[in-house]
């Protein structure tokens, strides 16, 4: 279990991967009890100030039912409280400032690394999609196009693909909502095939949040809802992210700050300088 | 999957082809006529070593294969599209075959078939990530498809994934999965 792993890695006191089984986390518990606020936690996703490229937005390769839907729930935002996630090429670009607890800090010269549903760059040939998230119902609804590089069965998407967008829309949900991290339980039960190049609809939804742990359930469907494709249920581990204190010492000294309100933190890691870096 | 069911018959000529000791296109006359003249198209097998593997990917890359030796086991080949000759329409390719060498899957299933058993060693590249320095649980799920599809396919014929159910246990590094059919799959709607 994911959970005993982080304790027992505490009691190492490594950090960094460990060969079988990294992880390790102090004795507090894993989220604490205040958690992050939900308005905490989407401000600093959404980022609107950034030079990122955002791959959640329209392009040449989107087919109408998924342009008419996505103008459809842009609307929303604007009066029905539902926000368009903005996605970027990493998971680290959506919580600068913030880092892993440093017990599952993983050193990684790797800087190159690609989310899994944005690693296919050449649009209309892999991963198309949006997530649009309403913070009070807790719920989202993804837009999914899948490409040709996403084949499984002759001119169908392959199932993984769905399986990998609805573990990642259930992992933006479940990240905004209260801090779900780490996927514990994955449970998909395919109806149909998605034909390439075609929209799929992912209704996501929080069904429960218990005992540190959020339980989340997706139906994805076509666009008139006549096709059920699958119906998939997950449980994420909530894991509350650290503030990046290095990052924040580097920025002080930047601005010439003094660093009053900071707690006393270990001597700032370095790894090239590139913020977020830190993991 | 019917995916499972295509890459299980393009594994399956292979394999007897390699047992018959004869290349694809030499076995069927027509396929052989449609390749390019001047052009031999061979079609990569990915399910070979690269230069991305690590030590430990090798390694048991060499165990298998030493179990391979004396039947019991098979490496199953592994090629990006499903067709041998080229099409100018068809930009498709294999979800898990379409990256460039260590970015993103890097596998192979070896296949027992008295046990009914596959092994598929599996090493994710930076092109797979989740939780930063982690694998993305999508990328673990479609893996994990792939090797139990695979494994229900080639003794079963036609299937399709119907239920997919994983209990993660720990954050990823390259890892070994260790699939066992244990009954005879039938189509499913």
């Amino acid at each position: 279990m994911i959970r005993r792993g982080l304790r027992a890695a505490a009691r190492l006191g490594h950090h960094g991967a460990l060969p079988g089984g990294p992880y390790i986390l102090p004795t507090f518990s894993l989220v604490s009890a205040f958690g992050s606020s939900m308005d905490s936690l989407v401000s600093r996703f959404c980022q609107e100030k950034t030079d990122l490229k955002n791959y959640a937005l329209p392009n040449a390769s989107w087919c109408p039912d998924m342009l008419n839907l996505y103008h459809e729930f842009l609307e929303k935002t604007k009066a029905d409280g539902w926000i368009r996630l903005p996605s970027f090429k990493s998971n680290r670009n959506h919580i600068q400032g913030l880092k892993l607890p440093l017990v599952l800090t993983v050193s990684s010269d790797k800087s190159d690394c690609h989310i899994f549903t944005r690693c296919i760059k050449t649009e209309g040939q892999g991963y198309e999609y949006v997530i649009f998230f309403h913070p009070s119902k807790k719920k989202s609804v993804c837009l999914f196009q899948p490409g040709p590089y996403l084949e499984g069965p002759r001119g169908f998407a392959h199932g993984g693909s769905l399986a990998a967008m609805i573990d990642e829309t259930f992992s933006k949900t479940a990240y905004l909502t209260g801090d779900g991290l780490f996927t514990l339980n994955l449970n998909t039960r395919f109806k149909n095939l998605i034909r390439m190049g075609s929209l799929a609809v992912l209704n996501v939804g929080v069904e429960k949040v218990e005992d540190q742990k959020l339980y989340i359930s997706c139906v994805a469907q076509s666009t008139d809802q006549q096709t059920v494709y699958a119906k998939a249920s997950g449980t994420f581990l909530q894991l509350q992210l650290e503030e990046d204190s290095s990052q924040y010492y580097t920025l002080c000294l930047q601005e010439s700050l003094l660093p009053t309100a900071l707690p006393t933190w270990d001597t700032p890691q370095s790894s090239g300088g590139c913020p977020g870096s830190n993991w | 999957m019917l995916r499972s069911c295509t890459a299980a018959l393009r594994t399956l000529r292979a394999l007897r082809g390699r047992r018959e000791g004869a290349s694809p296109a030499a076995r069927d006359p027509v396929l052989a006529r449609r390749w390019f003249s001047t052009e031999k198209v061979i079609p990569k097998d990915h399910a070979l070593p690269n230069p991305s593997w690590s030590k430990d990917l090798r390694l048991l890359f060499d165990q298998f294969m030493k179990k391979c030796e004396d039947g019991s086991w098979e490496r199953l080949p592994s090629y990006k599209n499903s067709k041998l000759v080229k099409e100018q329409l068809s930009q498709a390719q294999l979800f898990t075959r379409g990256y460039e060498d260590g970015l993103g899957f890097e596998y192979v299933i070896f296949y027992n078939d008295d046990e009914k058993r596959t092994v598929c060693l599996f090493q994710g590249g930076p092109y797979l990530q989740g939780v930063p320095g982690f694998l993305h649980g999508g990328a673990i799920a479609t893996m994990i498809d792939a090797a139990v599809g695979m494994c229900a396919a080639i003794p079963g014929g036609i299937v399709m994934t119907a239920n997919l159910n994983i209990n993660f246990k720990r954050i990823s590094a390259p890892f070994r999965w260790d699939s066992l059919c244990h009954r005879r799959a039938g189509i499913i709607w």
